[in-house]
């Protein structure tokens, strides 16, 4: 599971409409809003990192949304990521036996 | 009315955004903030993705990086990334992360179309040498490019293998 911070920066005069159109959308919600310059922020919550990289594309096509940027990611629950980690590297953090080749480099 | 851990989570997560980019943040978040960040350790880094050198800052908690978010104080960044920046993190953890060199051989020796073997840094640094030795003599200095990130041309160890005008 990806969670992301997301900076949202509307005109002031777009803000409410945009927290609703953002609320509205799965995996999305609206914290915090500062009222004087028109952004938001948004917390999404994503399957995996593709999904995380759609949904912020997601957010920059909601109408009167001039820019829409992560700022913050939190991997901790993504176990996908950990469970990766190539066996050399979580026995050892120095001096490797061979690390394993991906078959893709010699197909 | 209760939270969840997980309410309470992304309560933390839209603080630490706010806080980065300067929004106000609320005595509800800056408390989550601090809650869930205990026991964590933020680090500054550098994105490794480009030639720009954004500023990242990493946390991590028993050995693994948990959060990545921007740098506010670097000169280069203020305080955000591109979307690539944020997953420096994971790139420690992908399952075909290249640890040591490889070279194409076959038998036990290079072979330009032979499969990519580990080898190790000994003789990946040895067989380099030879063959830019190779090349400088029989070529001249053009016979010679190197195809590298563009952080390669400032740092030392690039500077000292090819010098770069």
């Amino acid at each position: 599971m990806n969670l992301s911070g997301i900076l949202v920066v509307t005109k002031p005069e777009f803000q409410g409409e945009v927290v609703e159109n953002l609320n509205a959308l799965e995996g999305v919600e609206v914290h915090q809003v500062d009222e004087a310059t028109g952004r938001i922020v948004a917390v999404q919550e994503a399957a995996d990192i593709h999904a995380e990289i759609e949904g912020v594309k997601r957010i920059k096509a909601v109408p009167h949304v001039i820019m829409a940027e992560m700022v913050y990611h939190y991997l901790a629950e993504d176990e996908r990521t950990y469970e990766g980690m190539p066996p050399e590297l979580e026995d050892e953090q120095d001096g490797f036996d061979a690390c394993v080749v991906p078959e893709y480099l010699n197909s | 009315m209760g939270l969840t851990p997980r309410d309470f989570l992304k309560t933390s997560i839209a603080g630490a955004t706010a806080a980065t980019v300067g929004v106000p943040l609320s005595k509800e978040a800056e408390a989550a903030v601090k809650a869930s960040e205990r026991g964590w350790q933020w680090d500054k880094s550098v994105c490794r993705f480009c030639g720009a050198g954004c500023g990242i800052m990493a946390a991590t908690q028993g050995g693994r990086i948990v959060a990545a978010k921007g740098d506010p104080d670097a000169p280069v960044s203020k305080g955000l990334n591109c979307i690539k920046g944020y997953f420096n993190g994971k790139i420690n953890y992908g399952q075909d992360r290249m640890t040591q060199p490889l070279l194409r051989m076959t038998d036990g020796k290079f072979d330009k179309k032979g499969k990519f073997t580990p080898i190790s840094w000994e003789k990946a640094i040895d067989i380099m040498e030879e063959k830019i030795r190779w090349a400088l003599k029989e070529k001249g200095p053009t016979g010679i490019e190197a195809c590298v990130s563009p952080r390669f041309h400032p740092g030392p160890s690039g500077q000292s293998l090819l010098r770069v005008n």
